[in-house]
């Protein structure tokens, strides 16, 4: 049916697939809070990377089950978004008129402060565990690199399980959103901040609920593909994170489900780049894509739109 | 009398004291430690001039840095061109690049523009990095000539150091006169508020583009300084990280402020030399620097509002003001 | 001649229809109140006029010449100055500083003059100097001159705003609801200081919420109810218009 050619033309989309996944894990948290506080964290990479050092750490000293790793994980992605948004956000959302809160100065002091705090936890972990890729141990690593064949093709067991964690992720924050009052309250405070406030909702715990559960998941992303990738390293944040947050241009700003889809495009997309182009040049398309929409599509693919020019 | 003091202190210390304290020393190390300096010096003073003053959030600035390397490693590697020609095409090359992108990016607003910049910075690094025939990619260029300007011998440290001294003062020239002049209160009035400065007749994307220009101008003469001294180019030392660096150095230096600028440029770059002693704490010492200045000094070591003043008093109409024009002056 | 020509403007936005086919014309020397409820389509027209918002149709024409789709500084070059109602000073600039932008958009300093120092640019410089301390004495506010536009006080602001809009050298000027946040004797003040400019024969457009300084200072008043003009004549006859009253006073009694 296929010739070998195609067999492998799909195996690589199916890649790219997987790795548009890995950018949706990510963009999840990131659109989230940009979505609430209409701020940049630049840190949201580093939360990523905390997640797979915690995990990796977990592994190294504890060897729990499954279910345990993951939900220490989420822990310790919970606790440095919330250590986060104290140390870089919480000091630029001193007044709360709505001046400030819709000046650039506020917007741009937060983005040099996420950004400050993410270059110093990069760093203090690149001190602590050196600057190197520091293996996964295969007790853990194997399990997500069984390969499952489908047909001519195949998959690696770990595809399948990133692949379910994005549609859980997902489905959780869908959950969130529109279940829980901590869910109203996030959705109050991302549509009028100033209105939210007036009507009798804690800003402040909303935001930091907000940091939680974005920092939660990106913490989560991280250990999970650590664990497919089998290595990881201080720096591992930054890549995905500026695709996370291509995806989220891409997909309108505050839109979850643009972003997920924009992510998998993107994934796609740089599979196809590889193909033509080599490794090297497909880091470009992100690039391309992010100047591309901001020039052409300023309220993004899929925005209800957020003035931008 | 003292708007004349200040800078003839600067240039005292410049041309002066330092080379002759350096070669004392006689060390090469500290002359490099000097040239690096200016040459961050320039960098932070061309940003100052994007994003202190005109107000744009630039993280791609290193990208400008680098185009202005690669002309000259380039140009003076392949075609064999004089020092004295590579420098100013690095500028032209860069600033046109500048152009280019300032072109369909500058009706973006801030934060936008801020991350469009970043995006189009990456994407030179990655071709600087992938063109592997123009570029030699990850092996960068080496053996690019040193500083022979049309026949004059200034390869040796001291030479170097006045020639890099000389475009860094001339840099400052260059930004103090165009921020310290009613050009630059346009600049400030695009900084403040671009919607309102368009109403009182500023035509906001020209001069947000003429500022871009003559900023990555600098860069790209900056670049070419450093790829003449260092004699070796190679695409990780313009990366997003660097362009991090310079945007630091204004920060902690104070948005808006030239001293800031210099001062800025040579903590970040003499600090954590200084702490070579406890380990490579380079990029770690820079933003721990930065985000305690944005925490507890918003406007950094000289801001523009304290600025404004010492500035204005210190160096007011000292490069050429007309005394005839009342207290404000020519500026 | 008429200096300023509204030609049937409408502007949608969406479904609403915010400035629904207006007409009306400024005679230069003429000083017109432009009234109307909340949300009468006051500030849409007003940034039609300034180039902020394109018509959806229509036409606005300065001096005989069509300005709708001009960018809003080639409009303020052709000679409208405006203010803001919501006061947008700069800041971090001084009060001289702040003037001087006016000045400045009005006399094209371009960046290589400014670093040479040649002589235009010196000429020109000398010339904004000049522009912006007769702005400010115009305005009462030399001796504020070197304060930050932050740290004045905020009656003088709206000072601040007029001197930069004068500094720009308008034929027309524009005043975008100058009386808000005044208190009356601010208010009587601000309406002798209007007056005064109208009297050295500027052309002023006043757009107001309130009556009472419309009505004091103004010539001719025009009337916008829910995005038309319901009337256009002198105070006195605006005044006893029942649709006026029933617009406008209706809508009041009803806030």
């Amino acid at each position: 049916m296929f010739d070998r050619f195609d067999i492998f033309f799909v195996q690589q989309l199916i890649n790219g697939f997987s790795v548009g996944l890995v950018y949706a894990l990510v963009a999840i948290g990131f659109t989230l809070i940009f979505g609430v506080l209409n701020v940049v964290n630049f840190a949201h990479g580093e939360i990523y990377m905390i997640g797979a050092y915690a995990g990796l750490l977990a592994i190294v000293f504890l060897a729990p089950p499954w279910v345990a790793l993951l939900l220490l994980v989420l822990a310790a992605g919970i606790v440095s978004g919330v250590a986060l948004e104290r140390a870089a956000f919480k000091p630029f959302r001193r007044f709360r008129d709505e001046a400030s809160l819709k000046s650039k100065a506020m917007r741009e002091s937060t983005l040099l402060s996420s950004l400050a705090v993410s270059i110093v936890v990069r760093e203090s972990v690149e001190k602590i565990f050196g600057a190197d890729m520091q293996a996964i141990p295969r007790a853990y690593a194997d399990a997500m690199q069984e390969p499952i064949s489908l047909g001519e093709l195949a998959v690696a067991s770990g595809q399948i399980a990133i692949l379910a964690a994005a549609i859980l992720m997902f489905a959780a924050l869908q959950w969130i959103l529109t279940r829980t009052d901590i869910g109203l309250s996030i959705r109050a405070v991302a549509a009028n901040p100033l209105g939210a406030q007036y009507v009798g909702v804690n800003v402040d715990r909303t935001v930091i609920a907000t940091f939680a559960i974005g920092s939660g998941m990106g913490a989560v992303a991280g250990i999970l593909i650590g664990l497919y990738q089998g290595t990881i390293f201080p720096a591992m944040g930054f890549a995905p994170g500026v695709k996370a947050f291509v995806a989220m241009v891409m997909g309108g700003l505050n839109s979850i489900p643009g972003a997920v889809i924009c992510a998998i495009v993107l994934g796609l997309a740089e599979a196809v780049a590889t193909e033509f182009f080599g490794q090297g040049w497909a880091d470009l398309v992100a690039y391309v894509f992010l100047v591309l929409t901001l020039v052409f599509f300023p309220t993004g693919l899929f925005g209800a739109g957020r003035e931008r020019v | 009398m003292r708007t004349v003091l200040a800078p003839l202190a600067v240039f005292a210390v410049l041309f002066g004291a330092l080379p002759a304290g350096l070669s004392a020393a006689g060390s090469g190390y500290l002359f490099r430690l000097a040239d690096v300096t200016l040459i961050f010096c320039i960098l932070a003073l061309s940003m100052q001039l994007i994003t202190g003053v005109a107000g744009l959030l630039t993280l791609g600035h290193a990208a400008f840095y680098g185009i202005g390397a690669y002309t000259a490693a380039i140009l003076s590697t392949r075609v064999g061109l004089d020092a004295g020609l590579t420098i100013p095409a690095s500028g032209l090359v860069s600033a046109l690049f500048g152009v280019l992108i300032a072109l369909p990016t500058m009706r973006l607003v801030s934060i936008y523009f801020a991350v469009a910049t970043l995006g189009l910075g990456e994407m030179i690094y990655v071709t600087l990095l992938n063109w592997v025939s123009f570029t030699r990619g990850p092996l960068g260029i080496g053996d690019i000539p040193p500083l022979r300007p049309f026949g004059f011998d200034l390869s040796s440290p001291l030479g170097t150091y006045f020639l890099v001294a000389a475009l860094a003062a001339l840099a400052l020239v260059v930004v103090h006169r165009l921020a310290h002049s009613y050009y630059g209160n346009a600049l400030r009035a695009l900084r403040e508020d671009d919607q309102c400065a368009e109403a009182m007749g500023l035509p906001v994307v020209r001069l947000k583009i003429e500022v871009f220009a003559i900023a990555t101008f600098l860069a790209g003469i900056a670049g070419a300084l450093w790829a003449h001294t260092t004699g070796y180019v190679n695409p990780a030392d313009f990366r997003f990280a660097e362009s991090i660096l310079i945007l630091a150095m204004v920060v902690v230096g104070g948005l808006g402020s030239i001293p800031g600028a210099i001062v800025g440029a040579a903590l970040l770059i003499l600090l954590p030399e200084a702490l070579r002693a406890i380990g490579e704490v380079r990029i770690l010492a820079v933003g721990l620097i930065m985000f305690l200045c944005i925490l507890f000094l918003p406007k950094g070591l000289f801001g523009e509002v304290a600025a404004l003043d010492l500035v204005r008093r210190q160096f007011g109409a000292a490069w050429g003001g007309s005394p005839a024009v009342r207290p404000l002056g020519w500026r | 001649m008429a200096l300023l020509e509204i030609d049937r403007v409408t502007r949608r936005f969406g479904g609403l229809v915010a400035v629904d086919d207006v007409s009306g014309a400024i005679a230069e020397g003429e000083l017109v109140g432009l009234i109307g409820p909340n949300g009468a389509g006051k500030t849409t027209l007003f940034n039609v006029i300034c180039g902020f918002t394109p018509p959806s149709s229509g036409e606005v024409r300065f001096a005989g010449e069509p300005i709708t789709g001009l960018k809003p500084w080639r409009i303020c070059r052709r000679g409208i100055g405006r203010t803001f109602q919501n006061l947008r000073l700069f800041p971090n600039m001084t009060v001289f500083d702040n003037v001087s932008v006016g000045a400045i958009g009005r006399l094209r300093l371009g960046p290589f003059e400014s670093l040479l120092r040649t002589r235009t640019a010196r000429d020109r410089a000398a010339e904004v100097s000049e522009r912006t301390w007769r702005a400010l004495e115009r305005t009462g506010l030399a001796a504020y001159a070197h304060l930050l536009a932050a740290d004045l006080p905020y009656g003088r602001r709206k000072y601040l705003e007029i001197a930069r809009a004068l500094a720009t050298g308008p034929r027309l000027l524009v005043l975008d609801e100058p009386a808000a946040g005044l208190n009356d004797t601010e208010t009587a003040e601000l309406a002798r200081f209007i007056r005064s400019l109208h009297a050295e024969g500027l052309t002023i457009l006043l757009v107001e919420h309130d009556m009472s300084l419309v009505m004091g200072i103004c010539q001719r008043v025009m009337v916008l109810a829910s995005g038309r003009k319901i009337a256009d004549a002198p105070p006195e006859v605006v005044q006893q218009d029942p649709l006026v009253l029933e617009a406008y006073l209706g809508t009041e009694e009803a806030a």
